[in-house]
């Protein structure tokens, strides 16, 4: 009994002579962007193709892709290589990439994709492969009316990003601003909506008014912004979606420099009478209207 | 019963001396760096380098002058004669070196130094000893062995490196900076988190990876945590491309398991 206890301690004296491991810390990389391949979406045999508005996209496919190279390229976090240098056939590398060949052109990501055309749906398939790993990161299908093609495209951006970079994308979200055209003397100032690729541009208001400080509820499609009503400057509310449009409270004065607050409930906005001006907010369902500044 | 109580009682004391002594971090001795020695690395060159110092020209002249203008005496100087303790007896060694000085003093025409000293063909046969070159040949061993010996001590350089790994700081240099350039960072990770991915490869003696194991790789699928994944596979990206990694041609045992710790903080850190 006592040979085997003593048989033991050695063990664990010996035990704690174990060789350490070799430790190398690496404290530096390069910030460079990252090379992504993206390879033209495959359009599946007896598709049509996408019309929208008078014009006809034929290859809606590589138009997505297009799409979705510009969106890398402007975020400067990717350098999306150039389509001559692909080796492999876009359908073919759907199924199955030839990581080898992929890795010649110093990819590190690619996007691969087929797209199904029918009269009013487009089905749009993607996939995101690690070209280093050889493996997939990601793979998904959308589904939506072929107008609609724009927006897949930014919606797989957001998708690619997010898997590459951890953050959250912003390719699929629309910025409101004011146009304004027409001679110095007499500027049109036009409330409009785009994406943020400068795509879709769609006028809200005609014009007829001045417009100012558009500014986008955080939560939903509500927009609130300046314009004038009555020869008066008045905060307005327009809900994209439906194009309702009203005038937010029947003040006696002016309102202006309306914000929403961050939950996206309420208004913040100037209110002024008789030459003073006070903060007000005001609750979007309720109406209740509420002074913060004495 | 109270045996069994007292010999646990004694076992457990021997274990926990036993730990106490065992344990690493107890025995490891304080690091004795020899002290930090500062050298200069100087050119030379034929010509100094000291630029011409007008101000330091005009006062030599002035002393030259100086000793030029003092009035010496036209009478010898008294001969400098060693002095001799009165009661000091010259050994016999010393007898002998002066009549040595004396005869060289003397002119002697037959004298011929040694370096100029011109041999005939039979003495050169003479000169040529096989012997003193096989002598020259082992001193030549000699000296290499000991620059081997030298090379084998720890010097100041690699003393940390030694310690902390298998490897010199030459070669975790090599590797470093083989890896820094395969390493593309996410952008957009978030500031003041523990950024810290360390991976554990098994390494072929070629340099090939073989096996590749995140440490901490729980932490993967956490919440609040989906950077720390893109972080890790940004890491695990690198060093397939760097594949084969330049590690030293010997002491295989040494690096064939290694941990690497990307640390992105001191990057983002600037």
């Amino acid at each position: 009994m006592i040979k085997k206890i003593l048989f033991i301690f050695i063990l664990f004296i010996f035990s704690n002579s174990a060789k350490a491991v070799v430790e190398v810390d690496i404290t530096r990389g390069n910030l460079d962007p990252l090379p992504i391949a993206v390879s033209p979406l495959h359009v599946e045999s007896g598709s049509t193709d996408v019309k929208q508005g008078d014009k006809i996209i034929k290859n809606v496919g590589e138009k997505i892709s297009e799409v979705i190279e510009v969106n890398f390229k402007r975020s400067g976090l990717f350098n999306p290589l150039k389509k001559n240098s692909f080796v492999q056939d876009p359908d073919i590398a759907h199924i199955k990439p030839r990581f080898e060949d992929w890795r010649l052109i110093k990819a590190q990501a690619l996007i691969t994709g087929k797209v199904n055309v029918t009269e009013n749906k487009i089905r749009v398939e993607f996939r995101l492969w690690d070209v280093v790993a050889s493996k997939e990161m990601i793979a998904l299908a959308f589904s939506t009316t072929p107008n609609n093609w724009r927006r897949i495209a930014h919606i797989i951006s957001d998708k690619v990003y997010q898997r590459l970079t951890g953050e959250k994308g912003y390719f699929d979200t629309r910025i409101i601003y004011v146009s304004e055209t027409g001679p110095k003397t007499q500027r049109f100032k036009k409330l409009a909506i785009m994406d943020q690729d400068g795509a879709n541009v769609k006028y809200l208001t005609l014009g007829n008014e001045l417009v100012l400080t558009p500014r986008f509820n955080p939560q939903n499609q509500l927009v609130t912004y300046l314009s004038y009503f009555k020869n008066l400057p008045r905060v307005y509310l327009l809900d994209i979606e439906t194009g309702v449009q009203e005038v937010v409270g029947d003040f006696p004065g002016m309102t202006f420099a309306p914000r929403f607050s961050p939950d996206g409930k309420k208004i913040i906005m100037s209110f002024a009478k008789d030459g003073n001006s006070d903060i007000y907010t005001m609750d979007i369902k309720t109406r209740v209207v509420e002074k913060i500044k004495k | 019963m109270n045996r069994s109580i007292f010999l646990s009682l004694v076992f457990h004391t021997v274990m926990i001396i036993l730990t106490a002594i065992s344990l690493p971090f107890m025995m490891r001795s304080p690091i004795d760096l020899p002290p930090i020695v500062s050298v200069d690395l100087i050119q030379i060159t034929d010509k100094t380098s000291i630029p011409f110092a007008a101000k330091a020209a005009k006062t030599l002249e002035k002393i030259k002058k100086k000793e030029e203008e003092r009035v010496v005496s036209e009478q010898a100087p008294p001969s400098e004669k060693k002095k001799e303790k009165p009661d000091r007896i010259p050994l016999p060694d010393e007898l002998n070196q002066e009549k040595k000085q004396i005869i060289k003093k003397k002119q002697n025409p037959e004298e011929i130094k040694d370096e100029i000293r011109q041999a005939s063909e039979f003495e050169k046969e003479e000169l040529f000893d096989p012997n003193q070159i096989a002598a020259l040949i082992d001193k030549s061993k000699e000296e290499t062995a000991e620059t081997l010996k030298k090379d084998n001590k720890i010097t100041q350089s690699n003393v940390k490196n030694s310690f902390s790994s298998g490897l010199t700081l030459s070669q975790e240099d090599a590797l470093k900076a083989q890896i820094f350039g395969c390493w593309s960072l996410p952008l957009g990770l978030p500031y003041h988190k523990n950024l810290l991915v360390r991976i554990k490869l098994k390494l072929k003696p070629d340099g090939t990876v073989l096996r590749s194991e995140i440490l901490d790789h729980a932490r993967m699928n956490q919440p609040g945590q989906g950077f720390y994944k893109v972080l890790a596979e940004s890491a695990l990206r690198a060093i397939r491309i760097c594949q084969p990694l330049r590690v030293p041609p010997t002491g295989y045992d040494k690096w064939k398991d290694l941990q690497l710790n990307f640390d992105a903080n001191e990057m983002l850190k600037g």
